[in-house]
């Protein structure tokens, strides 16, 4: 039996099998996609390689690239971007690592806390959850971005507007901001070549500027996986949790990919442990536990529950899927701006009580795919009764993209509300898959302050995109794009404070889903290993007798001297 | 393909079904090449330029295909949509017959159909344009049209950090 069964090494699992592994733990990590331990040679810049939903190295489906992608049921018009594999869908994130906004927690007092999502606060103090942000952004670690010429761009547009500098980490006002990142910054010949032989490491040290962030990061060549610039889970805790025993007195935690978690076994009201299948030769397994924690993210984990039969006495498992209901606004400038090269997004602002904008720069393929998404029908033919939007086809398309690097893109990321019909149920049309049935992933209403967030922020990133001297912009009214899927098993609806789900012992959720609201609007992925670094303490604590750590040591960086020997030892590749 | 706005709902609601239940409609079937035409229309009418349609329709076959394999290829159930809309439109016409206005006329048609009964058609047929412009757009050809400086493993383009800050305050 082991100690602890982690489900799924995305963006919040691997978080709680490094630190309880290190704790000397008996940990096993599944994970339903591949490993990814040749990812020098698995992984594409070509974004068709990398990004096509169908055959993509990126796309939610197994390792065998020969069978089809995983089947959701998708009743409207959206777009569902998660990649399986080992670092989850960190492996293609932009690696944006900004705390929530206060205002989303249950101790805010601000004069602006009715502005926030209040019937779904978080049932803890931000205050509580600080040495949690600061324990991960030295474990990542996250640093703040430098500027190419896109950054420079946006961030003297934003001073023009008036906003003030942000330079604390903490968000108390409307202020812009280089990103905080999950990335390491640029040194050595990185950033100031295109030549690949000068971009070897050691000669190179973190970002390169390849603008490839959507498609992994294996950069700078040749770099120990601990190195990399971008710090997916595949690249930071994931390797730790691998050689605990190396870097720290734990003991190793074991990881299993191609093993899609099919049922929580329980007894008793308890957890005890995971039958999954193995994706490449269909063979099941039931391994035991003391403790089983969910990771597979907020559509799977709440089908995972459902598919488990396990109690729903709220009725809440997978109810209140938040988004952050994405826009998209582009500006078209007759000067250079770089936007497809360097780090995917390394600039925002924070309006509290609204949401985010932030820079986004893309490949000419996402740059199209952007343009192209909207709920507002064809621009210059229809509109579905919206006209602020419409997707570019035609010659609008072509003039857009006649040069990719004159162009600049802002990402509006809105605080949305808990809505209980935006959920995940099991699907009643979609014919049951060999892991049982399938998601239906439901985006049915937004509140009036969500739609209100969205239209404020929107107007700013074209307010935004002008004052950057762009001559022509659109604003494109995305049709749901979920890249920040959160809180369909909420803290305080479905799990405690603790994460550990209330009706079921021993069972704890640890990654988008336990998050209890859409953060205020910042990016989800920080927070998340925030709390799952809480989680674990959680768990020690309470069912292995252990102290909590995060008080009173300081946390081992994933770059760390130490964690590269034993990378390197192990042969962790 | 000829089909009442009834049949097609019907029909095409259960597109996510037909190929796993082997619910095989020939009616609903087109052969490759009317796939073929009906989706380069598709391309073209996107991206506006012929040249990119060549290099782009195959690759959109393909991974429509590849989504969700099957009996009833996905491509051949998002062609006879657009071509069952399009007789709609202007009878007689499949899709690849109509102007651009018609077109999108098609896709105001398909996008008013309400979620609640034809929410697949709409992921569908909602992701159509967008993956064409994607694929358009990831081809070398594509990458020339947006003057992209193509693959590399890094670029000169660091400009130094904002106000000099390298660390945000405690």
């Amino acid at each position: 039996m082991h100690d602890v069964i982690v489900v799924g090494a995305g963006g919040g699992g691997p978080v709680v099998a490094k630190e309880l592994a290190a704790r000397g733990l008996d940990v096993l990590l599944l994970e339903a996609g591949p490993a990814w331990d040749r990812s020098e040679r698995e992984w594409s810049h070509h974004e068709n390689a990398a990004n096509n939903p169908a055959t993509g190295v990126f796309r939610f489906g197994p390792g065998d690239r020969s069978q089809a992608p995983w089947a959701r049921d998708l009743p409207q018009n959206c777009f569902v971007w998660q990649s399986a594999g080992v670092g989850g869908s960190t492996v293609h994130y932009f690696g944006n690592s900004p705390r929530a906004m206060p205002g989303a927690f249950a101790d805010y007092a601000g004069a602006d806390a009715s502005a926030y999502d209040t019937a779904s606060r978080a049932p803890l103090t931000y205050r509580e959850l600080v040495p949690y942000y600061e324990w991960v952004e030295e474990t990542l670690p996250v640093q703040t971005a430098a500027m190419g010429t896109k950054e420079e761009q946006f961030l003297h547009a934003a001073a023009k507007l008036g906003l003030p500098t942000q330079t604390s980490k903490d968000v108390t006002r409307p202020a812009f901001r280089p990103q905080e990142n999950a990335i390491l910054q640029p040194q050595g010949t990185a950033g100031r070549t295109s030549e690949a032989k000068r971009l070897v490491y050691p000669r190179a040290k973190g970002c390169t500027f390849c603008g490839y962030c959507p498609q992994g990061c294996v950069l700078p060549l040749e770099s120990p996986r601990n190195l990399r610039a971008k710090r997916s889970t595949h690249a930071s805790y994931v390797p730790m949790a691998l050689t605990a025993d190396h870097w720290t007195r734990g003991k190793a935690a074991t990881l299993v990919p191609d093993a899609f978690a099919m049922r929580v076994e329980t007894s008793g009201g308890r957890a005890t442990g995971i039958t999954w299948r193995d994706t490449r030769t269909g063979l099941r397994t039931t391994e035991e536990a003391k403790v089983v924690v969910l990771a597979a993210g907020a559509v799977e984990t709440p089908r995972l529950w459902l598919n488990s039969g396990l109690p729903d006495p709220s009725g809440q498992v997978g109810r209140g899927l938040t988004d952050h209901y994405l826009d998209f606004v582009v500006g078209r400038l007759t000067r250079y701006t770089g936007s497809s090269k360097g780090p995917t997004s390394a600039a925002r602002i924070d309006y509290p009580g609204r949401g985010c904008l932030e820079q986004a720069g893309l490949a000419p393929g996402l740059q199209a795919q952007g343009l192209t998404t909207s709920d507002s029908g064809i621009r210059g033919f229809y509109d579905n009764g919206a006209p602020d939007g419409g997707r570019l086809i035609g010659t609008r398309l072509h003039r857009f993209l006649s040069n990719v690097d004159r162009l600049l893109a802002v990402a509006v990321i809105t605080d949305d509300d808990v809505v209980a019909e935006n959920r995940v149920t099991l699907s009643q049309t979609l014919t049951p898959d060999v892991h049982g049935p399938v998601a239906r992933v439901e985006l049915r209403r937004r509140t009036a302050r969500t739609l209100a967030n969205r239209e404020f922020l929107a107007a700013r990133a074209v307010e935004l995109v002008r004052a950057a001297g762009a001559k022509e912009v659109v604003r494109m009214n995305w049709a749901p794009v979920l890249l920040h899927i959160h809180s369909t098993m909420r803290m305080g609806a479905v799990v405690d404070s603790n994460g550990e789900a209330l009706a079921v012992e021993r069972l704890f959720v640890a990654d988008n889903s336990a998050l209890p609201n859409a953060l205020g609007g910042p990016n989800p992925t920080l927070t998340t290993q925030a709390l799952a670094t809480r989680t674990a303490e959680r768990i020690f604590a309470r069912y292995f007798g252990g102290d909590p750590w995060v008080a009173h040591e300081s946390p081992v960086p994933s770059t760390d001297d130490t964690v590269t020997a034993a990378v390197l030892a192990s042969e962790v590749t | 393909v000829t089909l009442s706005r009834r049949e097609l709902l019907k029909r095409a609601s259960a597109f996510v079904v037909v190929a796993r239940l082997r619910w095989l409609e020939p009616a609903f079937a087109a052969s490759p090449n009317t796939v073929r035409r009906t989706l380069a229309a598709l391309v073209e009418f996107v991206v506006g330029d012929r040249t990119l349609v060549a290099a782009t329709t195959p690759r959109l076959i393909r991974t429509l295909d590849r989504f969700l394999p099957g009996p009833l290829p996905l491509s051949a159930t998002a062609a006879g949509i657009l071509d069952a809309t399009a007789a709609q439109v202007k009878p007689g016409a499949t899709f690849a017959d109509l102007n651009p206005a018609q077109k999108a006329k098609v896709f105001e048609a398909l996008e008013a159909l309400p979620v609640e009964s034809a929410g697949s058609i709409r992921f569908l047929v909602g992701n159509l344009p967008d993956l064409a412009a994607f694929l358009a757009y990831s081809t070398p050809l594509g990458w020339r049209r947006a003057r992209y400086a193509g693959i590399a493993q890094g670029r000169s383009e660091l400009k130094g950090y904002w106000q000099g800050r390298k660390a945000a305050e405690p």
